[in-house]
């Protein structure tokens, strides 16, 4: 990676990926409040459907074993996760993930004052995560015989990425 | 002392000590004093709302929310992971994980800034 294109480790972004979102022009329809939330809703959605994918082996016995159907509505949800995530990250122009010096003082504001909630709101998501391995014996995620729950952990990783681009997407009047 | 008082916690639910109802109440007290501590010496300045906050203190909250946010997110994926190839009962770990995010946005503004009044 060249100089110009430093990379942020703790952000997980580049240089140019975060100036190229500052100044992105396309895509402004998707960043009036009302759209920007109706994104939050359908991302929020396509991620509690991501998470049931451990009832991946259930869809199969309810299709057929030989149908291709549930692999190709997994792989779409997949699909749909990633897009949803790109999307919100474009709609708010990336400053939930960009670092200090990309942002001007009241992006930073902005930016920060939206990590406060997201903070709180990651607390209620981990609770609900562990309150579901305690109270689901089928959920097994751990130990030596683990149930297939790897698509919970996706959706819970998935989650804490969205995040905090959802909670800005959806508070902030004008990005 | 609350940092050691965390990575204690931590050490002993990740270790294969057995740990009754005894220890958790004795953990639980511990993690109770200290944050009490936290809470004390900075005022609740992460658990007050915005309204008893002015500027300054106001961008602080969110500023280190900021940073906590980072260091408990890469902590989740961490925990995912040694959970995942460890042998280990997930209940073992509520106390240590509830206590360090409580704790973490009080640890970062402890640790970082230099005048807090």
């Amino acid at each position: 990676m060249t100089k110009k294109n430093k990379f942020y480790w703790m952000e997980g972004t580049t240089k140019k990926e975060i100036e190229g979102l500052l100044n992105n022009k396309n895509f402004e329809w998707l960043r009036a409040q009302q759209n920007r939330r109706i994104l939050v809703v359908m991302h929020s959605i396509v991620l509690a459907i991501l998470a049931m994918g451990s009832y991946y082996q259930e869809f199969k016995a309810w299709f057929g074993q030989f149908s291709l159907w549930p692999l190709l509505v997994m792989i779409m949800v997949g699909l749909l996760a990633v897009t949803g995530f790109s999307l919100l990250r474009v709609s708010v122009r990336g400053i939930a993930e960009a670092p200090d010096e990309l942002l001007d003082e009241r992006q930073r504001s902005v930016r920060n004052s939206n990590y406060r909630y997201s903070y709180l709101i990651l607390g209620y998501v981990v609770i609900a995560f562990m309150a579901l391995l305690a109270i689901g014996t089928d959920v097994r995620p751990f130990g030596e015989n683990p149930g297939d729950a790897g698509f919970i952990y996706i959706a819970l990783l998935m989650t804490m990425a969205s995040l905090p681009s959802m909670v800005l997407a959806w508070r902030e009047k004008d990005i | 002392m609350t940092i050691l008082t965390l990575i204690s916690m931590w050490a002993v639910s990740l270790s294969s000590i057995q740990l009754g109802w005894v220890h958790y109440v004795g953990m639980s007290l511990v993690m109770v004093a200290a944050l009490g501590l936290l809470n004390f010496t900075f005022r609740s300045l992460f658990d007050v709302s915005e309204e008893f906050l002015d500027e300054r203190l106001f961008s602080l909250r969110n500023r280190y929310s900021f940073r906590s946010y980072q260091a408990i997110g890469l902590m989740i994926l961490l925990m995912i992971a040694v959970l995942n190839f460890s042998n280990l009962d997930p209940s073992r770990l509520w106390l240590p994980a509830i206590s360090t995010y409580a704790s973490l946005p009080y640890l970062f503004l402890g640790w970082q800034e230099k005048n807090f009044d």
